[in-house]
């Protein structure tokens, strides 16, 4: 039976299926830090949100457009598995090469615990429209990854350009840059105003034109500002305010 | 009582009845030229009306071609281009076109003129809509990404100046053009490819909307946000053409055929587009046969009189396949034409004139007639590109042609009026929150 795709994901059933899945291609430290980047995205996403983060992952990891391609599939069987054909939760592994020692496989919430207390907090306290920024991105990225990866160099490199251009302080500039080289929200160190904010998003808007021609960018953008209108920090903060 | 009330209202019907009989019959009264010269001004003014009509359908298929966020900008364009270049067309590209001839190359007289007779007021708005037609081709052109107050001004300087001066040489009796011999019988060249040059001078000024063309070559195909509203559109053109070719006519005599033959040129058209794009395994596209229709009424538009139903569907179905040829044509030099006017105005606009020399009833292929019309026809190109692209240039130098990239993210409605043409959906993509 298939999974509902908008409902959140099981943590264990979405660390089996992409063990089970990267072990195909990785392997070693290499598979743990994977599995390691994957674990620390958004425990709330849906099956389709956390394919996404699977496609970057894979290629922050340095993977082959085309073998990224084959493992879509097989991650998407992966997870509508029932929960007894897959092996070993391999959060202990994972523990084991971050070097924490006490865990219990049947509890995740021991397990969230343990990663609160190892993996650095991906929530920075920010302001109301910098969280909204980095939700926005965030799905404008996972967006961009369907139905392929076809484009997304030159989403990337016009990225680049346009922010090299736009109206952003020195600081900003290259804060923004940061995350359009590694596409990690972690860069975000410092806050941005709504108004750079915005300039950043218009940028990200030319580069989706330029990869993917301007009706599927009006798509994209549409798609993530509608999911981010959903996110508890658009109450505060409209996403609408940074187009 | 109410049969008596009955059968006076019927004998007033069939008074008034009669007395419009009278009006559209000229030949039932030939001995009293007062009414042929009423029933002429009749049509005209009828004319006026039906051309008139076409802006309404410039205005739908510009806007269905258009995407959704821009709706209300192109509507805009459309409807304030016919105020300002009428407004600038009575005052000065009047009397430049049709004012006392200097040496065949412009008119000087008829500025700001209230003193005209009934009949030559009459033909001012007839030609006043021909001006504002020249103008609203353009508009289709630069859809989505072109400033508001930019386009004003230049659909302004297109009525005063660009379209009375070649006007005044193919249209006045003393125009140089006109003392050669050339034929545009309502405006193939005049209007329409005078507008379809002016358009590309602004499209090759202004550049293609972003991700149009990929910097890898590719090409976006941007479908337009109301696609039956483009057919409505068309449809409209197609009536307003029996008042556009129809009104020009000197006699009524020559009406029937007129019309006949501009009908017959807009069905061949997209008849001939149909055909090409079938036989070179291209999908029949609405937007294309529409185009095409109103290509082919552009073409016929330079020999409507002088053609036989014959030479108009001739007529009407090369033109459907200029105009499939074109517009690729224009894609693969990445010009970004929203709706095709370069195709539609321009490319059909030549054929249709070296059409009209061609297919001259009676004296067909004459080798002297088509050279003065290939001369008529290369002058229109080598008078309105350079200086609409010089006004286009100008403007943006001084004023901004294009709207900033923020803009056409938004959309122009939202942006340059403050209004969205379907609040109801769709504002996240286009539009930041409306807060007056």
């Amino acid at each position: 039976m298939a999974t509902n795709t908008m409902k959140p994901l099981d943590l264990t059933r979405r660390r089996c299926a992409a063990y089970m899945t990267f072990s195909e291609v990785i392997n070693g430290e290499v598979l743990m830090q994977a599995m390691w980047m994957l674990e620390e995205r958004d425990h709330s996403a849906d099956k389709m949100t956390f394919i996404g983060f699977f496609g970057i992952t894979a290629e922050l990891l340095g993977l082959d457009n085309n073998i990224i391609t084959t493992l879509y599939p097989k991650l998407n069987r992966n997870l509508d598995l029932p929960k007894q054909s897959y092996p070993e939760d391999p959060m202990p592994q994972m523990l084991k090469f971050r070097g924490v020692k006490k865990h219990n496989s049947a509890n995740d919430q021991t397990i969230e615990q343990v990663q609160k207390a190892t993996v650095p907090a991906k929530k920075t306290k920010g302001t109301p429209e910098m969280t909204v920024f980095a939700v926005l991105i965030s799905k404008i990225i996972i967006e961009t990854k369907f139905p392929n990866g076809n484009g997304y160099s030159a989403f990337k490199e016009t990225l680049k350009e346009e922010l090299f251009k736009a109206e952003l302080s020195e600081q900003n500039r290259h804060q923004i840059l940061s995350w359009a080289n590694a596409l990690n929200l972690k860069v975000f160190k410092k806050n941005i105003v709504a108004d750079e904010l915005c300039s950043a998003v218009h940028c990200i808007y030319i580069a989706l034109c330029e990869a993917f021609g301007p009706v599927k960018a009006d798509s994209i953008l549409d798609q993530a500002i509608q999911q981010t209108s959903k996110s508890p920090a658009a109450k505060t903060f409209s996403p609408r305010k940074l187009l | 009582m109410a049969k008596f009330v009955a059968k006076i209202r019927f004998n007033k019907l069939l008074f008034w009845f009669s007395n419009l009989l009278i009006a559209f019959v000229p030949t039932a009264h030939a001995n009293s030229s007062d009414s042929v010269f009423s029933s002429e001004i009749i049509w005209l003014a009828t004319s006026i009306g039906l051309v008139f009509f076409m802006q309404a359908g410039f205005a739908l298929l510009e806007c269905g071609a258009s995407r959704a966020k821009n709706a209300i900008n192109v509507i805009m364009k459309n409807y304030t281009d016919i105020c300002f270049g009428s407004i600038f067309f009575w005052a000065i590209g009047y009397g430049l076109m049709f004012g006392e001839s200097q040496a065949g190359l412009f008119g000087f007289s008829h500025f700001l003129d209230d003193s005209l007779s009934n009949k030559q007021t009459i033909g001012l708005v007839f030609q006043l809509m021909f001006a504002a037609t020249c103008a609203t081709i353009v508009s289709g052109a630069v859809a989505e990404r072109m400033r508001f107050v930019s386009y004003m001004l230049s659909a302004s300087i297109i009525c005063t100046l660009i379209y009375p001066i070649f006007g005044h040489w193919v249209w006045n009796p003393n125009g140089w053009l006109n003392q050669l011999g050339f034929i545009d019988f309502a405006g193939a060249t005049v209007v329409h490819s005078v507008g379809g040059w002016c358009a590309l001078a602004a499209v090759m000024v202004l550049g293609p909307r972003l991700g149009r063309f990929s910097r890898a070559g590719e090409t976006r195909y941007i479908p337009g946000h109301n696609l039956p509203m483009i057919a409505l559109g068309g449809f409209i053109l197609w009536l307003g053409w029996f008042g556009f070719n129809g009104g020009s006519v000197t006699s009524l005599n020559n009406l029937g055929g007129v019309l006949l033959n501009t009908h017959l040129g807009a069905c061949a058209g997209a008849m001939g587009a149909i055909f090409f794009m079938a036989l070179t395994n291209k999908p029949i596209m609405m937007t294309t046969t529409v185009n095409a229709s109103i290509g082919g009424l552009v073409s016929v538009t330079a020999g409507a009189d002088i053609m036989i139903p014959g030479t108009a569907i001739i007529t009407g179905l090369i033109s459907g396949i200029i105009l499939v040829w074109g517009t690729t044509l224009l894609e693969r030099y990445k010009i970004d034409d929203v709706v095709g006017a370069v195709a539609v105005h321009g490319f059909c606009g030549v054929w249709g004139t070296l059409a009209a020399g061609m297919f001259y009833t009676g004296d067909m292929f004459s080798i002297s007639r088509i050279t003065i019309q290939l001369l008529g026809i290369i002058t229109a190109f080598a008078w309105s590109f350079p200086t609409a692209y010089l006004t286009f240039k100008t403007v943006d130098k001084f004023l901004g042609l294009r709207t900033s990239s923020i803009h056409e993210q938004r959309g122009l409605d939202y942006a340059e009026h403050y209004e969205v043409g379907y609040a109801e959906f769709n504002q996240a993509v286009t539009h930041g929150e409306i807060e007056k």
